[in-house]
């Protein structure tokens, strides 16, 4: 069998991917947990002295804490089964990608197993965030100091 | 479960219709001044939805709702009222917000009666206001 007949088996046994339904579930699954997001918000906004601006802070902690408890219960895994990517996306996913981590290297120890690769999957998230942000705000600081735009 | 839902759907298309009542509500100042304040904000309304303003003392607090798909370009939006309110209002310090915590903050002044009260709470808001991260 050469590689062309083989691809064209292969093409033929797979099952279809159902990519509609797929797009829907992780719409409607995304669009859920932004919503309990903004819910999550509106109460920092309501009951404390946060505003729009600076609610998103405490409002992302308290998600990622929440997805963090619902991996370590074996919960989040259901919703990323239903989902996929929608609920890999959102900031959910990034407490989900480190608690089940740490989870799965368990027995290997406290600090070579859990510590160790806790940030694997997470790691590259905040390294890229911190440093793009570093490169954004280095931009910045020279555009203001000659003038082309204000802070 | 679908009758569930019906209702579900209902009651937020019913509530969502409901929100925002597209009035301009001015209090503290002098009859005049809160018709200044009417009219330049009535020159932007096809974007805002309703407004509060409050004057105490040297302050002009104008807060406004904005509609959902121009809160993208809500700083836009305040740069440019605040702009015109300084030039309508040259004498006051016009503080102006489109955030919704500090809209809400605004709208309950209007229970207060002391002077002294509302100028500290006036000034707590613009310190809200006024808060980065």
């Amino acid at each position: 069998m050469d590689r062309q007949a083989y691809s064209q088996m292969e093409q033929q046994v797979t099952p279809k991917v159902p990519l509609g339904l797929n797009l829907m579930k992780a719409f409607l699954t995304g669009g859920i947990i932004c919503a309990i997001g903004e819910g999550v918000m509106y109460f920092y906004m309501y009951f404390f002295d946060f505003t729009e601006r600076t609610a998103g802070n405490p409002t992302v902690a308290t998600m990622i804490f929440i997805a963090m408890l619902l991996t370590g219960f074996g919960k989040y895994k259901r919703i990323a089964q239903f989902g996929g990517a929608g609920s890999a996306v959102p900031v959910t996913g990034f407490g989900n990608a480190m608690i089940s981590a740490a989870i799965e290297h368990r027995t290997e120890g406290y600090v070579l197993g859990v510590g160790g690769n806790m940030f694997k999957l997470a790691g590259s998230v905040i390294v890229f965030g911190v440093f793009s942000a570093f490169v954004v705000a280095l931009i910045k600081t020279i555009l203001v100091k000659f003038g082309v735009v204000g802070w | 479960m679908k009758r569930k839902l019906a209702i579900a759907a209902a009651c937020l298309l019913l509530a969502g219709c409901g929100a925002g009542n597209g009035e301009i509500r001015v209090s503290g100042g002098k009859p005049d001044e809160s018709l200044k304040v009417e009219e330049v904000l009535k020159e932007k309304d096809d974007r805002i939805t309703s407004a509060v303003a409050v004057f105490v003392q040297e302050d002009l607090l104008v807060v406004v709702e904005v509609r959902p798909l121009s809160r993208f370009s809500k700083a836009k939006i305040e740069e440019e009222l605040t702009k015109k309110m300084e030039k309508a209002f040259p004498d006051q310090t016009v503080t102006l917000s489109a955030d919704r915590k500090i809209y809400w903050e605004t709208d309950k002044l209007d229970e207060l009666e002391e002077e002294d009260k509302l100028h500290k709470k006036v000034e707590t808001i613009k310190s809200l206001s006024k808060e980065e991260t």
